[in-house]
């Protein structure tokens, strides 16, 4: 046994060392192309998944959504928002209080939930007040105005998705009105217009929580959203809130995902579909270098057999050079990968509607990838080797 | 110490059947140089392979020192070849990614008799069919007749028994043949090394200490005409 792993080692050895460079290069190159491929993929796609949830969390969860156990609203909200403040690992946190209503200009109208919300706080946790298209971002003390996402305002950006819906041309500036439920009826100037490239947040309309006191006297704080830290569990906070109060429920941007979930989901199943047929592709490959190769060998094998090399040692030694180049070849994959493919990504990212997708490096993928690839080039390599040292030695070595 | 008995072979082509050898017996005696004659398609190589288990019979047995090896496993005649047996191949029959001296020494390798000393098992031979010179050589980088050397070499490198060489000299030229006959012949006076070869030049006769002819797969007493 030890001898057998010596002399195939051995063998492998020369067998890289002395064939043919060409193939050598060819089956590392394979390789290296079919790892960088793999990991582009899933890195692609978890880049991609990665872009639409920050966006998700940034726009319109934040990391956690603290909400009432009862429909009545949050009691106290000022003493729980500092509490939450306070704990470790909290970036931030807003509060919202919000009704539907009809907002219109002229003859156009259209449908939005008017939030109320703190100005000096609410950018603590979401990217919006950086998001303005036109105008600016709601202040304390402002009065009688109102900030549209750009899917109300229209703006007169018809790519948008749901323009035909909006008030296509309301600008910064520009005067709206808002009928609220029960007849109220109120004139705002337009502040600002933002786009937060995430159709569902570029649905909202802010006021200040002044205002919206002037309209729905009483109102209570219906949710409160909290950024986290970068790494900072959801589970960690939660606990934290649960201790300080009991009337309250919460829920993690990933529980309020909601259609961006599925899209994800189904995402991550189109990834293990595209690293199967990658691997797939990986093994196609082995074998068919193997193949060639050995189809060339065959006499090579017949007299190492003829003078008494048993098959095992022979197979094994072919097993070996087929280890060797996945390992090679994955290894050069990982620095390519790693050192030329992510920084010009880096550099110049894709673009999609969401913003920039960056590859998401992934070691421990990178590693899984690494040893399904060795597992499946052991099995691909095995396959035409066996079949070599099962044709009798006089065929290897005088047929044809 | 070798010795076949009532050995047939047929090679079935299709439908056809080839008769190659016909119930041949025939005993190589231990420190013998046998030279098997005949005309091209006699069954010479047919019969050398079925000695050396390479082929087996289609019936009939096979004793090597009065054991019965016709009916062993793949696994121990491979065993067999490597311990007890040595070839030299019509063609050139070296390793092409190994350099002269690997290739001889890579039986040596693979039996592991001699963990240490091996590659100098290897060299002394070489020295010994005159390649010192050409160890770090590729198979490529070496004439006809040093590449069949060199297959004598490796054939040596395990002691064997018994060598067997199948028209060594077929592909060289007359002074080549004659050097690589010349080492067999060396071999089997100085190492009492049993020889078995194959050939049709009747001058080769000389180096033989018996000669057993072949006439369409069976032994016949006299050269035919
Ligand atoms: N692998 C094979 N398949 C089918 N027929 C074969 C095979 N090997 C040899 N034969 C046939 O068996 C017969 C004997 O062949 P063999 O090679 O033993 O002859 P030989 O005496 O060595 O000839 P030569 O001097 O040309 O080498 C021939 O008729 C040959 O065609
Ligand atoms: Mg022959």
């Amino acid at each position: 046994m030890r001898k057998s792993i010596s002399v195939a080692n051995f063998l492998a050895r020369k067998l890289v060392a002395r064939s043919n460079w060409g193939l050598n290069f060819m089956a590392i190159f394979m390789i290296v192309i079919v790892y960088v491929n793999i990991n582009f993929t899933s890195s692609l796609l978890n880049g991609f998944i990665s872009t639409v949830n920050e966006k998700l969390i940034s726009s319109q969860t934040g990391n956690v959504v603290v909400l009432p156990k009862n429909s009545d609203g949050i009691e106290s909200p000022v003493v729980l928002l500092d509490d939450i403040r306070k704990i470790n690992g909290v970036a931030g946190a807003t509060e919202t209080r919000s009704v539907p209503a009809e907002l219109s200009k002229g003859q156009e109208k259209s449908l939005a939930e008017i939030s109320g919300i703190n100005p000096s706080t609410y950018g603590d946790v979401f990217v919006t007040p950086k998001n303005m298209i036109e105008g600016e971002f709601l202040t304390k003390d402002d009065k009688d105005k109102i900030v549209l996402g750009a899917q109300i305002a229209g703006a007169d950006i018809s790519r948008l998705e749901l323009y035909s819906d909006s008030l296509k041309n309301v600008h910064a500036g520009d005067k709206v009105t808002v009928n609220y439920p029960g007849g109220f009826k109120k004139e705002y100037t337009v502040k600002g217009i933002f786009l937060n490239e995430f159709f569902e947040s570029d649905l909202k309309t802010f006021i200040t929580d002044n205002e919206y006191g002037l309209v729905q006297p009483g109102g209570k704080v219906e949710s409160i959203n909290i950024k986290l830290e970068k790494g900072v569990p959801e589970s960690y906070v939660i606990d934290q809130i649960k201790k300080l109060r009991s009337d309250l429920q919460f829920r993690t941007w990933e529980e309020r995902a909601g259609f961006v979930k599925g899209f994800t989901d189904t995402l991550k199943v189109v990834n293990r579909i595209l690293g199967f047929a990658a691997i797939l592709v990986a093994a196609i490959t082995i074998f068919i270098v193997t193949y060639v190769d050995l189809i060339n060998k065959r006499r090579q094998i017949g007299i190492e057999r003829a003078i008494g090399i048993n098959a095992p040692t022979i197979i094994l030694s072919y097993e070996l050079r087929a280890l060797f180049y996945t390992i090679i070849g994955s290894s050069i994959g990982a620095l390519v990968f790693i050192y030329a493919v992510v920084p010009i990504e880096r550099a110049y990212p894709f673009k999609i509607p969401y913003g920039k997708v960056f590859l998401q490096l992934n070691y421990n993928n990178m590693i899984i990838y690494a040893v399904i690839l060795v597992a499946v080039a052991i099995v691909a390599a095995l396959i035409p080797a066996w079949r070599t040292i099962r044709i009798s030695i006089i065929d290897a070595i005088w047929g044809n | 110490m070798l010795k076949i008995k009532n050995a047939s072979k047929i090679y079935k082509l299709g439908d056809v059947e080839v008769p190659a050898l016909n119930n041949v017996t025939l005993t190589i005696k231990e420190g013998e140089m046998l030279c098997i004659m005949g005309r091209s398609g006699s069954g010479k190589s047919t019969l050398l392979r079925i000695l050396g288990l390479i082929d087996s019979p289609t019936k009939g047995k096979i004793y090597l020192s009065g054991k019965d090896v016709g009916k062993l496993k793949e696994k121990v005649r491979s065993r067999i070849r490597l311990e007890t047996m040595g070839y030299v191949f019509q063609e050139y029959a070296l390793l092409s990614e190994l350099t002269a001296l690997e290739n001889v020494y890579l039986p040596a390798k693979m039996l592991g008799r001699w963990p240490k000393e091996y590659k100098d098992r290897a060299i002394t031979l070489l020295d010994a069919v005159g390649l010192l010179n050409r160890m770090k050589h590729l198979p490529r980088q070496l004439s006809g007749g040093q590449q069949q050397r060199v297959a004598i070499a490796r054939a040596m490198v395990n002691k064997p028994e018994i060598i067997f060489a199948d028209e060594p000299t077929a592909n060289l030229d007359s002074k080549a043949g004659k050097n690589v006959m010349e080492t067999l012949y060396w071999l089997n006076k100085n190492y009492k090394t049993t020889i078995v070869f194959v050939s049709h030049d009747e001058s080769d006769k000389k180096y033989a200490s018996r000669v057993v002819r072949l006439l369409d797969g069976r032994i016949v007493k006299r050269k035919p005409i």
